[in-house]
């Protein structure tokens, strides 16, 4: 057992955009902070899902208070993390099967709303988008985006651990440090250290846990119910559109096309899904289906464009009636305050929301801490202060290689502080996605950095055609040169194949089968790594 | 264009075919759709590495009696014998001028890229094996990598000499070629270094590797396999050049020590009189009843490839011998019968791609002569090899070189004793 | 399920799985760093040019469209058509004068043609050289080819064009700018070819240069105007008798096979498989029995052959080794298939020469130990090439079939007597 020193006024459980982001503020509110996250960052449905920048116009007809604090959280958003936002604007596309006289209310709904929402003529849209089923009887223009999330997370931590935050990764809770009615900390496992327990206290404990955030309620001796809606999508090798594409009609499954960095995504599917499995999502064949039958109704070129992956995320909706598909809820925040609440002091849950509002639901957790520790002066400023590396960039790329040019745009302005003085740095460790050696060693060193899959969040490393086929063996030999432990990271590995291989199985025929079996022999026929015993993230 | 013989494939199956063919003085066209895996061989040939609980095999021709009757191996005991078309595999090698040590009777252990032992039947000379490095007269290694190269792994190898007990220093050189190429973010893969490691560069080299090992008090230096792209003998000047034992050790992703091997063969098929095809994909076939006629190609305008036998040696899915849709496997050039898992693509893989995947014993149906199956009828002249062969997972059970070289050898003896 | 039953996208660049052995066929990559190579410039650069285009990267020029890398990869990945088409669609700078000079050849021809003693003259002069290499960035190394007095047409026209209507079967030539303007020579011997083994040659109604020049100098509305009087008149002229149109260039061949729909994408489904290469539209006959060769007892040569880059890549090389092979007293031995290095006006521009030369040094090398009486090759700026690098000659396969003809006893067994 190992107590931490520090007392904190906070700790917050859980690494996706939500604790990050409250993390965030709270250090820069001047509160002692610590995150605790049982794998890594995002690894929850922060990492997994659209991606997308919503313009609140998808809740528009269904959802108006959602739909108006996404509008306002995207207008933050472009100006504080520019460099994780891309500002494709959006389309929602009409097709001939559809009710053109739903447009009109849809149009109605997002001008109330506050989204300027705009209606083209198809012919427009087809130009705009020349990749938009050719078909469609109307369009309108809304101000979606694209938003990656893992940058967004990163930014948010980096930015409060420069503010005084401390981070744990690794660290399961696996119960409270208590006194009566009154929570003073958590108990952890340290998964890089067997197991090991790990106890620290804080004046305030904050549930920013996602799903899981239903079970830690649970452990602390409250009820907060959330259902787990799985939602499935699917990943193209390249982007076929420019513009987010979302078909015009009341929410339904895969009627979003989103481009992301290098590839765009279709999704998703809602279904509600037992507790117990979420920690094992898998992508069904029936899934896979749905999504490419209603993707090639946006983008028609679905049909023969070559699909990564597949993965699925966990919805943390707060269950309110017994909608089975979870859809009529609403995506609104959650912040309880389980003291007036429960009559339990120091602890607070938030969920409900949306990624898109994950600044928000922080904003609103860490009011919530500061009125319980009585520091109810200290102002948010994370609508104004830009994260780091989105502050305005001003270097000029037209000469610059294209993993420096790779690098900016996932880095934004930090990626001046990746090595590239002699030709070494500059080499591609992942050619794909265009990732050099100095911004491996720059992740490493700066990012919280223990292993591959680590890495591949940080970096994009392994996340293109190939799925790390290629580079996985020379990003293990440089993690190894930081704590000479070959074997650890020969079995990161054949994990990182496995990883890749979860979301490529779905979707494993064509080339993908090409891909898989070429990495099977390399990394299993020509380097033995089967000859190992199989490893999980947490080891 | 009219052959004797057509080779459908240009791999390690479809060239030792056409090389044992055109021996016999037949007039063979070997078509190759880009090129081979074997650029990917690390100069070790596997012929049966590990049973079906994937624990290494001592024996390999031993184990080959628990072979199910659907295993090529088992095709082939039957037709005939392991051990003939081995020893005769061998020896194709040996007129190639690919040197070569092991033993079918006992497997050797080779060092991976990434410094695990695995089991082989041959390996190439220069490479580390377990019998290299039992026989080096002191524990004490150098490790000798490159400036920047990334695709060599030397704490990985060291970690492998360390658990035998060895000293391992590790040494970095560097020469102006090297610099030069690593001045490109991309480039400095294995094949671009052996296309620049020639003449003065490789003086320089071993130059380098001298002043480097200077001091250095080990037994033997490991480098790189990076020499050799043409087969020309560069690896073996190197080590001339270098005043100690030398010897290489694979690197990742392309493969040196492959393309020699590749390169080796293919010109001593050309020097037999063969001719090439290169970049040429069939497309589809002329079929006279149970005979293959003609193959088409996608560079030919409809031009007849005529010849009196077949071989289809396509290899698996990543040479697009077979591909998978999203409903069924499918061989694309002539349509014939595939034996495939049953039910639908769900059942066609596990959750560790490293582990045994069921699809991967699909290929072409064929019959007990080995000849391909077409609409549940024997095609008369179409001969199947390598790995494109059913009833194998080669890559598991580390049996891909051997099921290529043998079937290669059968049905080219077949074809031979046909006339 | 009927979706995804194929992957399609541009060039086939999602087909790539990252394999790299593109890079260890590219002449380029050992050469010169600067070249990001085949795979990083292809289907890896493409995914991100698709999300924005300042991935493209000047440095895609040193590519040398030898598409050797499109003959090397497995998965029937159009890498060579890849880059070539992002350079023509990011390229931001203007084609200079000097490439576009040397883009013109059908014009330049035109011009020096006219005045040809002259400007040979001129063209072989120190001072014009020095002026060419210091101001437009032309290598002085570099020997231009002579320019013809009496172009290959006013050949035809005044000489052969009426013998011409007594043949039943009839080809289509090609003859090229290079032909036409520079060696009619090998036009000559390709008529006294195909006339001795019964075929009549007609010429098209209308032929421009093929545009590979302009096209890798990135003069597309020209190559596009071209190509397309081209087109149409390969499409009368198979309307109207002729069996084929053929070649005796392999990259004029090329080029309008692959080029045109590939990179500017002219759809030429309907005639692709009737323009092909001289050698190939007669090896057909001769195999099929419908012409025969005779060839002259004295004829003893030892010859190499070079397989130009669009030659493997069109895949007709056996063509052209076949027909010399069948020539008794010729000793043929096949050169490794390396790029020499010219690849059209690439290698004539100052800032391309060393790594020209360095590309081309293990093949002449081999022809330097190989030590045959002339090289044999089917691409005339290959044959510059050599000739320069090597000071041997360098023919037309056409050519030395037709010097190795026994002319009326080939006429004979065609049926022709007069």
């Amino acid at each position: 057992m190992r107590k931490l020193d520090k007392h904190y006024d906070v700790i917050v459980i859980g690494g996706g955009a939500t604790g990050a982001g409250t993390a965030r503020d709270c250090a820069l509110r001047g509160l002692k902070v610590l995150l605790v996250e049982r794998f890594d960052f995002t690894h929850g449905a922060t990492g997994r899902n659209h991606g997308l920048l919503h313009s609140g116009a998808r809740y528009a007809v269904t959802d108006k208070e959602s739909a108006t604090e996404c509008i306002k959280e995207n207008m933050i958003l472009r100006r504080i993390a520019a460099n994780c936002v891309e500002e494709t604007g959006g389309l929602f596309i009409t097709l001939p099967e559809d009710d053109l006289a739903y447009q009109q209310t849809f149009v109605d709904s997002c001008l109330a709303a506050g989204i300027s929402a705009e209606a083209i003529d198809p012919d427009l849209a087809r130009r705009l988008e020349p990749s938009v089923n050719p078909s469609l009887i109307g369009a309108v223009r809304v101000p979606d985006g694209a938003i990656d999330p893992f940058r967004l997370t990163m930014a948010n931590i980096s930015d409060a651990r420069s503010h005084g935050a401390d981070i744990l990764t690794y660290h399961e809770v696996t119960g409270y440090i208590r006194t009566g009615q009154r929570v003073e900390g958590v108990v952890m496992a340290d998964h890089r250290n067997g197991g090991e327990e790990v106890r620290a206290t804080a004046d305030v404990v904050v549930n920013a846990a996602g799903i899981w955030g239903h079970l830690l309620a649970e452990m602390a001796g409250v009820s907060v119910k959330m259902f787990p809606a799985k939602g499935a999508l699917l990943v193209f090798g390249h982007r076929v559109n420019n513009i987010v594409i979302n078909r015009c009609r009341k929410p339904a499954n895969a009627d979003i096309l989103v481009p992301g960095d290098t590839v765009c995504v279709i999704g998703t599917t809602s279904d509600r899904v037992p507790f117990d499995s979420v920690d094992r999502m898998e992508v069904t064949p029936d899934e896979v289906d749905v999504l490419l039958r209603e993707g090639v109704m946006l983008a028609p070129s679905l049909a023969t464009t070559r699909i990564l992956r597949a993965y699925a995320g966990v919805r943390p909706l707060v269950a309110s009636d017994d909608d089975p598909s979870g859809r009529s809820i609403s995506r609104g925040i959650v912040c309880l305050d389980h003291a007036t609440r429960d009559g339990l002091e120091g602890f607070v849950t938030i969920t409900g929301g949306k990624l898109m509002t994950y600044r928000l639901m922080a904003e609103w957790a860490t009011d919530t801490v500061c009125r319980k520790l009585g520091r109810d002066g200290l102002k948010c400023q994370t609508a104004e202060l830009p994260l780091p590396g989105s502050e305005p960039d001003t270097r000029d790329f037209s000469s610059a290689s294209a993993g420096a040019k790779a690098s900016a745009g996932r880095h934004g302005t930090l990626s001046a502080r990746i090595p590239a003085d002699n030709p070494a740095d500059k080499a591609l460790v992942c050619e794909c996605e265009e990732v050099s050696v100095g911004e491996i060693e720059y992740a490493i060193d700066n990012l919280n950095v223990d292993n591959l899959l680590n890495l591949r969040r940080r970096t994009r490393l392994g996340m293109g055609t190939c799925q790390g086929q290629l580079c996985i063996c020379r990003a293990a030999a440089l993690l190894e040169k930081r704590d000479n432990c070959a074997s650890r990271h020969l079995r990161g590995i054949a994990q990182f194949v496995n990883e890749r291989w979860k979301g490529m199985r779905p979707v494993a025929w064509g080339d993908n089968v090409a891909e898989a079996q070429f990495t099977a022999w390399m990394y299993g026929g020509v380097a033995g790594l089967d000859n190992l015993p199989p490893a999980d993230e947490m080891k | 264009m009219k052959f004797d013989n057509i080779i459908i494939g240009a791999g390690l199956a479809g060239l030792t075919a056409a090389i044992r063919l055109a021996e016999e003085g037949r007039k063979v066209g070997l078509l190759s759709a880009g090129r081979s895996a074997m650029h990917f061989n690390s100069g070790s040939f596997g012929l049966l590495g590990y049973d079906a609980g994937h624990n290494v095999i001592d024996n390999p021709v031993e184990s080959m009696a628990s072979l199910p009757a659907s295993h090529p191996y088992s095709r082939l005991s039957a037709l005939s014998g392991i051990a003939a078309l081995a020893t005769e595999a061998n020896a194709v090698l040996r007129r190639a001028g690919v040197k070569v040590a092991g033993s079918y009777l006992k497997n050797h252990m080779r060092l991976s890229p990434l410094g695990i032992d695995c089991p082989a039947w041959l390996t190439l000379d220069g490479l580390l094996t377990d019998d290299v490095i039992a026989s080096l007269p002191r524990k004490h290694v150098a490790i000798v990598s490159l400036a920047g190269f990334l695709d060599f792994y030397p704490r990985f190898i060291a970690a492998a000499f360390e658990s035998r007990g060895f000293k391992c220093d590790i040494l970095t050189v560097d020469t102006s070629d090297l610099r030069r190429l690593r001045s490109s973010e991309t480039e400095m893969r294995s094949s671009n270094l052996s296309r620049i490691l020639h003449g003065d560069a490789l003086d320089r080299l071993a130059g380098a590797v001298n002043d480097a090992a200077k001091g250095c008090d080990a037994a033997a230096l490991v480098l790189p396999a990076v020499v050799d792209f043409d087969g020309d003998n560069d690896s073996l000047r190197l080590r001339q050049m270098v005043d100690r034992p030398l010897f290489y050790a694979p690197t990742m992703g392309i493969s040196v020590p492959g393309i020699a091997i590749h390169s080796r063969m293919m010109r001593h098929f050309l020097s037999l009189g063969g001719r090439v095809l290169n970049g040429h994909r069939v497309i589809g076939a002329d079929f006279d009843g149970n005979r293959l006629a003609a193959v088409f190609t996608d560079r030919l305008d409809g031009d007849r490839l005529v010849a009196e036998q077949f071989v289809i040696a396509t290899g698996s899915f990543f040479s697009k011998g077979l591909v998978a849709k999203p409903d069924a496997i499918v061989e694309p050039a002539l349509g014939l019968d595939t034996s495939a898992p049953a039910g639908d693509r769900s059942g066609w893989f596990t959750a560790d791609l490293l582990g045994d995947q069921p699809v991967m014993t699909a290929g072409i149906t064929v019959d007990a002569n080995l000849r391909a199956m077409r609409g549940g009828k024997a095609v008369d002249n179409l001969y199947v090899a390598g790995s494109v062969l059913p009833g194998t997972a080669s890559v598991r059970e580390a049996s891909g070189a051997g099921v290529a070289l043998l079937s290669a050898v059968q049905v080219a003896n077949t074809i031979i004793n046909h006339n | 399920m009927d979706l995804q039953n194929e992957n399609i996208s541009s060039h086939n660049f999602e087909q790539c799985l990252k394999c790299t052995i593109c890079t260890a066929y590219c002449p380029v990559t050992p050469i010169n760093p600067r070249y990001p190579g085949p795979k990083q410039a292809g289907p890896d650069g493409e995914r991100y040019r698709l999300k924005n285009p300042e991935f493209f990267d000047e440095a895609f020029k040193y590519c040398l469209n030898c598409k050797r890398c499109e003959v090397a990869c497995p998965s029937g990945v159009r890498i060579g058509d890849m880059i070539l088409s992002a350079r023509l669609t990011y390229t931001k700078s203007k084609p200079s004068l000097r490439d576009t000079m040397l883009a013109e050849t059908d014009m330049m021809g035109s011009l020096a043609t006219v005045c040809a003693p002259v400007v040979n003259a001129a063209l072989a002069m120190k001072p014009v050289k020095l002026v060419m290499d210091r101001t437009l960035g032309i290598d002085g190394h570099r020997q231009f080819p002579k320019y013809t007095s009496t172009r290959f047409v006013t050949w035809f026209n005044r000489s052969a064009r009426q013998e011409q209507s007594k043949f039943k079967r009839r080809v289509s030539y090609f003859h090229g700018c290079y032909v036409n303007y520079n060696y009619p020579a090998l036009g000559r011997a390709f008529v006294g070819l195909f006339n001795a083994a019964g075929i009549g040659v007609d010429l098209l109604d209308r032929e421009k240069c093929c545009g590979v020049a302009k096209i890798s100098n990135r003069l597309i509305a020209e190559a596009t105007r071209d190509a397309k009087i081209n087109l149409e008149s390969i499409r009368k002229a198979l309307a109207t008798g002729s069996e084929a149109v053929v070649a005796t260039s392999s990259t004029c061949c090329f080029t309008m096979r692959d080029e045109y729909p590939h990179i500017l994408g002219l759809k030429n489904d309907d005639i692709r498989s009737s323009v092909t290469l001289a050698v190939a539209h007669l090896a057909r006959l001769v195999e099929s029995g419908e012409v025969k060769l005779v060839f002259r007892d004295d004829y003893r040569r030892r010859i190499a052959y070079h397989t130009p880059c669009h030659m493997e890549r069109m895949g007709l090389t056996q063509y052209s080794v076949d027909m010399l092979s069948m020539i008794p007293g010729v000793e043929l031995v096949v050169l490794d298939s390396n790029c020499c290095g010219i690849a059209g006006t690439y290698g004539f521009k100052k800032e391309n020469y060393e790594t020209s030369q360095a590309i081309g040094a293990p093949l002449f090398n081999q022809i330097g130990r190989v030590s045959p009486d002339f090289v044999a090759t089917d691409c005339e700026t290959c044959k510059w090439q050599i000739e320069m690098s090597t000071g041997l000659k360098v023919k037309n396969p056409v050519e030395i079939l037709f010097e190795a003809l026994d002319v009326d006893a080939t006429r004979r067994a065609n049926g022709l007597h007069d």
